[in-house]
């Protein structure tokens, strides 16, 4: 009997040492096979149609927003400065884009401006206002127009972040609150994989 | 003659208390805003020292077309702002905190950008204190 026991701790360890430890879970939500937003292409603030497969060989953050939003995207964007910053030498390997859900109001000149006053390095991305619905569903999100008073509106919107790896694939969901230190940290990662 | 000073002193304390505004306003603030974005968002504490509860009714301010009270919460990763309707109940003997990620006024269409180390003037308009005028000062946005 002992000596069953013993040469099954042998085996065991032989498959730990094998395969080694599991790598330690992103701090960000992981996600597999979910191919939400491929194939779509949206133009960006000048126009060019851009696809999340241009982005090969970048870690790629996607998130819904407008620029009438007083709070959240502001402090969003603010927030992704800093975690690509927080990246380091890596930080060029990683593209923040921003998708507007409020096309009618948000200029390509108007979101350009915004995005671009965050962060050089980002893009808007203003999809048509026919081809709105269709971007939303296909990352599974949501927006929807609120009125607040005469003609004016709001939108209710996803604020999650959607981060692709290098070869595109949809890798991880953060959300907006997600510390800085830690988010960088999974962008590292993803940065550093092949 | 020691009696009535101390009644005229002690009328006079009162009278100051009734006279002291209930509703005082701690810290208004506004981001500066980014070049395209035609709204910003007011943050500020309301104390209430009052023993009625009052209601934020609305606001105006020369620098933006419209003031709007807001709630913003988080709900399963989905940003939700509404309009607070009938105004914003401030407790008697309680602080209401308008803050990033929560309630806050919102300047809509703004008439110039608001930038960091400027002021405006915002006048809050109260059901029962009536109109108290403040001074919000336009903070960078935080960059580290």
């Amino acid at each position: 009997m002992k000596s069953i026991g013993l040469a099954l701790a042998l085996l065991a360890s032989a498959i730990l040492i094998a395969c080694g430890p599991p790598p330690p879970p992103f701090n960000a939500t992981e996600v597999s096979n979910l191919a939400y937003g491929k194939g779509l292409g949206i133009p960006d603030t000048d126009g060019k149609i851009r696809r999340i497969d241009d982005f090969k060989g970048k870690v790629t953050l996607v998130f819904f927003g407008f620029t009438r939003c007083p709070d959240i995207c502001p402090t969003t964007l603010m927030r992704l400065r800093q975690v690509r910053n927080a990246v380091g030498e890596d930080a060029d390997k990683v593209q923040v884009l921003l998708v507007s859900v409020d096309p009618e109001r948000d200029t390509a000149d108007r979101l350009g401006a915004y995005v671009k006053s965050f962060d050089d390095s980002f893009i808007g991305l203003r999809p048509e206002p026919a081809q709105l619905e269709k971007v939303v569903k296909a990352f599974h999100a949501i927006a929807v127009k609120v009125p607040t008073s005469g003609d004016d509106y709001t939108i209710d919107h996803s604020a999650t972040i959607y981060v692709y790896d290098r070869k595109n694939q949809l890798r991880l969901i953060a959300q907006p609150t997600l510390e800085i230190n830690l988010f960088a940290a999974d962008l590292k990662r993803l940065t550093q994989e092949g | 003659m020691k009696t009535p000073l101390a009644l005229l002193l002690l009328l006079a304390s009162i009278s100051q208390v009734i006279a002291a505004d209930p509703i005082t306003i701690e810290r208004p603030f506004a981001r500066a805003s980014a070049p395209g974005q035609m709204v910003g968002g007011g943050f500020m504490t309301i104390v209430h020292q009052g023993g009625a509860e009052d209601r934020l009714v609305s606001a105006t301010t020369p620098i933006a077309r419209e003031v709007q009270i807001h709630s913003m919460n988080m709900d399963g990763g989905v940003m939700r702002m509404r309009q607070v309707e009938g105004g914003l109940a401030i407790p008697a003997g309680g602080r209401v905190a308008l803050q990033p990620g929560g309630l806050h006024l919102m300047f809509v269409d703004l008439n110039a950008p608001l930038v960091a180390g400027a002021s405006f003037p915002v006048t809050l308009r109260f059901a029962k204190a009536g109109e108290i005028k403040v001074e919000f000062s336009v903070e960078a946005r935080p960059t580290k």
